[in-house]
């Protein structure tokens, strides 16, 4: 089966299925992967953490809305929980902590540096997760960040396969 | 959702209203700066919640040119200016019968990518006159900032600012994008555009009131 994510969402599954996400951008595409159980998580890491809610707007109906709880999508969209909730998934599924690697993805710059447009959160993205991995004690075996370009990913659970796809560029395994 | 921050259809037909006027403008003002005649059919207009955008452009994976600015003033927020990759040929073309000779700094740096750029910067700079002629907001742009890519890769940090925040995250379905999708006709090459204006969380009320009040009673 093939399961595609969208951006800031995420999912765990077992061989012999494939995960897939397009159109990653400033976002870290993060796969988890336990090679003993061939099951593997992937999240389309969307900001490096969860900021504080915003304050409530004085008008306009904004802050009628409910806020969003915590869980919602699972926390797959910030660096800082994308890993404990994969990880959360994976023992589920029995996975021990000492088979499980992490390869990575994305945090490019898409557009080059202007006044107008700051440092872009593609860095800190990847930086925020590699150091969740540090945290975490998961060692990271691939990786394919920064540059300037777009990135789509084929997570191939039977082998923990990560091919990497960008516009005109040649399809990059890591 | 409240009705203070989505257009209604009345209101998406007057900013039509609106973009359709301007269009005359962006025909005039790119003849000129192409040095040919050009046509500017009447676009389509829509509103679309931001994640729908991929679907609406044709594709989270089509390869575009997009020329990127931030608005500042009355409403702040970005625009983009959406080619499809596949129309570079078309443009290269246009620039090279239209400008033979005309702005010798375009060539330098690939005529067909400086030429769009050009293009989104008139057409912005149009659609934005418009808008502050009938519903008197004064919106200005930065500088463009071009890359050629897949479409979603060029909006994601767009999207992931507009759902920072915890409660903002809602919020990301109440705020809308403007669609101005049009076809630039000139020297028998025909390129489909789309500009896409995404005012700020915080510039979506100001837009809709000035275009309630605008409008005509």
């Amino acid at each position: 089966m093939i399961i595609k994510v969208e951006m800031g969402e995420g999912v765990v599954s077992d061989s012999p299925d494939i995960i897939t996400t397009v159109g990653c951008g400033s976002c870290v595409i993060l796969t988890l992967y336990d090679a003993v159980r061939k099951v593997g998580g992937l999240a389309h890491v969307m900001l490096p953490e969860e900021n504080p809610p915003a304050p409530p707007f004085a008008k306009g109906g904004i802050s009628e809305s409910p806020p969003l709880k915590k869980g919602d999508s699972g926390g797959f969209e910030y660096a800082s929980t994308a890993i404990p909730s994969l990880l959360d998934e994976m023992f589920k599924s029995g996975c021990s902590r000492r088979n499980i690697t992490a390869k990575i993805a994305g945090g490019a710059k898409m557009f080059a540096s202007y006044a107008e447009f700051p440092a872009g959160i593609g860095e800190q993205n990847v930086k925020n997760v590699r150091q969740m991995l540090v945290n975490q004690a998961i060692p990271l075996t691939g990786f394919d960040v920064g540059g300037k370009h777009g990135r789509s990913v084929e997570f191939y659970l039977d082998s923990g396969r990560v091919v990497v796809k960008a516009f005109s560029k040649e399809d990059r395994e890591i | 959702m409240s009705d203070t921050e989505i257009l209604t259809n009345e209101q998406t037909d007057y900013l039509k209203e609106l973009m359709n006027v301007a269009t005359g403008n962006a025909a005039a003002a790119l003849s000129q700066l192409l040095q040919t005649d050009v046509d500017v059919t009447m676009p389509a207009v829509y509103t679309l919640p931001p994640a729908k955008l991929p679907s609406a452009i044709g594709g989270a994976e089509l390869p575009v040119i997009c020329v990127k600015m931030r608005m500042y003033g009355d409403v702040t927020g970005e625009m983009f200016f959406i080619v499809p990759e596949k129309e570079k040929g078309k443009m290269a073309r246009l620039a090279e019968k239209a400008m033979m000779g005309a702005a010798p700094h375009l060539k330098e740096r690939g005529v067909d990518i400086s030429a769009i750029e050009e293009i989104g910067n008139i057409m912005t700079g149009v659609y934005l006159a418009a808008i502050h002629d009938f519903c008197k907001l004064n919106i200005y742009h930065s500088v463009p900032a071009v890359s050629i890519d897949m479409f979603q890769p060029l909006i994601d940090e767009l999207l992931a600012n507009m759902s920072r925040g915890g409660g903002e995250v809602i919020v990301i379905e109440n705020v809308f994008v403007i669609v101005v999708e049009s076809v630039v006709a000139a020297a028998g090459e025909e390129i489909r555009a789309f500009l896409l204006m995404v005012p700020s969380v915080k510039s979506v009320k100001r837009l809709v009131d000035s275009i309630k009040e605008a409008m005509p009673k």
